[in-house]
């Protein structure tokens, strides 16, 4: 659950990392840190280097200089196998999808469940349902991914990044491609799952008028750098040309209003 | 030793685009550790049992049993065409009474297992690259890895399995139904079946089997490892996933006939007493 704010300790720092592939650099000594229990949000502009820091987070890649620490361990220092314990800790909503085609929806969700936890066959059944219906996706368990819309597709994988009961959730582009409806619903349900489980977000997004109503913290990546770092009111003040050009002329939701729709 | 699986989608796309002379013999230096590395691994965690066995039943059904009837079709009618162009010609030399040996051994020790091998390289090679290669530009394998499965353990260890145990099934039915194919036609070129079976008998010794048998093993798990190596080195969309899949079955079907030409050397011929 969350913590009081004077309890707080960061869930996620990075200090000073750095990634390039083919001798492009991706990422330049991008630093930020995000506490227990907030959500943040990374936007910037296509090839930022947005998708490459989040796949540094879990893990998925590895920066060739700084660290990463995920609740106290530096990851980028660990092996496959010690990453391996950490990533049970945390669930990644990929930006499309990226469900198995070749499984149902209720045994994309069970995966990770069948795989990391001994569990009854009834309480399989129970979590995998339970999330399911948390996306309402109740009725698609019997479903191939085929054939479901992106948006039903995008709430099965928030559903089995839930399904292990992380306290970290990273959410790439989780709103792109998708109806403003289907949008906000998925706000909705990161501020809920925020506001009920206290879990610890990093979004991944170029949707400013999303990005203002869920995020604690905003961080504007430019050209592998971080450009600029606040609350989304300090950010939509922000007196940098580029990111007033980002932004243009949407405004951060009030705290007051952020509450999800049920 | 191979860290991840980001590490081995990277290696190929980072040479690319360094233009030098010693490019060739750090691709296949770097082609040939990952491929020793997924070996070792893989073969670890059968040892370990720690192999979804519905994984790799499912993988049985899929690579072995799926590819039962061609390699049938190939070997058959290879048998067969042997045997149209042999049989007469030894008959006619006074030698009919060696035509079932001369074809069974061919067969059990060269184009059964051979014939086999290519019809993997073509088959499954082909199947477990595109598979995998369309997993991974669909961040498939990005996703296994995010909730902390291996691609090792999930996706090679039960494709290795299965290829190892369908393979003597595979090399039994390429033999055999070469064997038959050719038989038939020497019936119809004045070489009735009895006498083929008897040359058969006195030409052919267990030995020979249990070396065609093995041949085949090998065959199958270069094929498989070598998909699967493909298959996780796949970049860049569709296209790629197509490139992937044609230099994997290129690549099986070239280390068939290599290690052929090693396993002829190692294993002999077995002494004819």
């Amino acid at each position: 659950m969350a913590e009081s704010a004077c309890q707080r300790h960061p869930a996620i720092q990075i200090q000073n990392i750095s990634y390039s592939i083919n001798q492009r650099s991706i990422l330049r000594n991008v630093s930020l840190e995000v506490q227990s229990g907030e959500t943040l949000a990374v936007m910037g502009m296509s090839g930022s280097g947005k998708t490459t820091l989040i796949k540094c987070l879990a893990g998925l890649l590895r920066p060739q200089s700084g660290t990463i620490e995920i609740e106290g361990a530096n990851i980028v220092s660990l092996s496959e196998s010690q990453i391996e314990k950490i990533r049970l800790k945390m669930g990644f909503v990929f930006q499309y999808a990226a469900l198995f085609d070749s499984l149902t929806v209720f045994e994309n969700v069970s995966f990770g469940l069948r795989r990391h936890r001994h569990l009854k066959s009834a309480e399989l059944n129970a979590i995998v349902n339970e999330k399911l219906a948390l996306v309402g996706l109740a009725d698609s368990a019997r479903l191939y991914p085929a054939q479901l819309s992106g948006g039903m597709q995008k709430r099965v994988g928030i559903a089995r990044a839930l399904a292990m009961e992380p306290s970290i959730l990273l959410f790439d582009e989780p709103t792109s491609g998708l109806d403003p409806i289907i949008g906000a619903s998925i706000d909705n349900l990161i501020l809920s799952l925020q506001s009920r489980l206290g879990i610890t977000a990093v979004v991944v997004s170029h949707d400013v008028a999303s990005v203002f109503r869920i995020a604690d913290h905003v961080a504007l990546l430019h050209d592998g750098s971080v450009a600029c770092y606040g609350t989304p009111d300090e950010i939509a003040n922000c007196s940098v040309e580029m990111v007033q050009k980002f932004i243009g002329n949407f405004h951060p939701t009030p705290r007051g209003d952020r509450i999800p729709v049920n | 030793m191979m860290e991840d699986t980001s590490s081995l989608e990277s290696a190929p796309s980072r040479m690319i685009s360094e233009p030098s002379l010693t490019l060739p013999v750090v691709s296949a230096l770097v082609f040939i550790g990952q491929i020793g590395d997924m070996l070792v691994r893989s073969t670890l965690l059968i040892l370990r049992g720690k192999v979804d066995w519905r994984d790799a039943i499912k993988q049985m059904d899929l690579l072995g049993v799926g590819s039962l009837p061609i390699v049938f079709a190939i070997t058959f009618s290879t048998g067969i065409v042997y045997a149209l162009y042999s049989t007469a010609l030894m008959v006619q030399y006074g030698a009919g009474r060696i035509v079932g040996g001369t074809i069974s051994f061919s067969f059990v020790t060269e184009l059964g297992p051979m014939l086999a091998g290519v019809a993997m390289a073509a088959r499954v090679g082909s199947a477990i690259a595109a598979e995998i290669g369309t997993m991974v530009v669909t961040e498939q394998v990005d996703a296994l890895r995010a909730m902390a499965v291996s691609p090792v353990r999930y996706l090679i260890a039960p494709r290795l399995l299965a290829c190892l145990l369908m393979a003597p099934a595979i090399g039994l039915v390429a033999i055999f139904s070469g064997i038959w194919g050719g038989m038939i036609m020497s019936a119809f070129h004045g070489v009735p079946m009895p006498e083929f079976l008897d040359s058969a008998r006195r030409v052919v010794f267990a030995a020979d089997l249990w070396k065609g048998v093995f041949k085949v093993v090998w065959f199958a798990v270069t094929v498989s490892i070598v998909a699967c190596q493909q298959g996780l080195v796949t970049t860049g969309g569709a296209a790629g996933v197509g490139k992937t899949t044609t230099r994997s079955v290129v690549l099986c079907v070239l280390l068939v006939f290599l290690s052929d030409v090693v396993l002829a050397q190692i294993l002999g011929v077995t002494r004819r007493v």
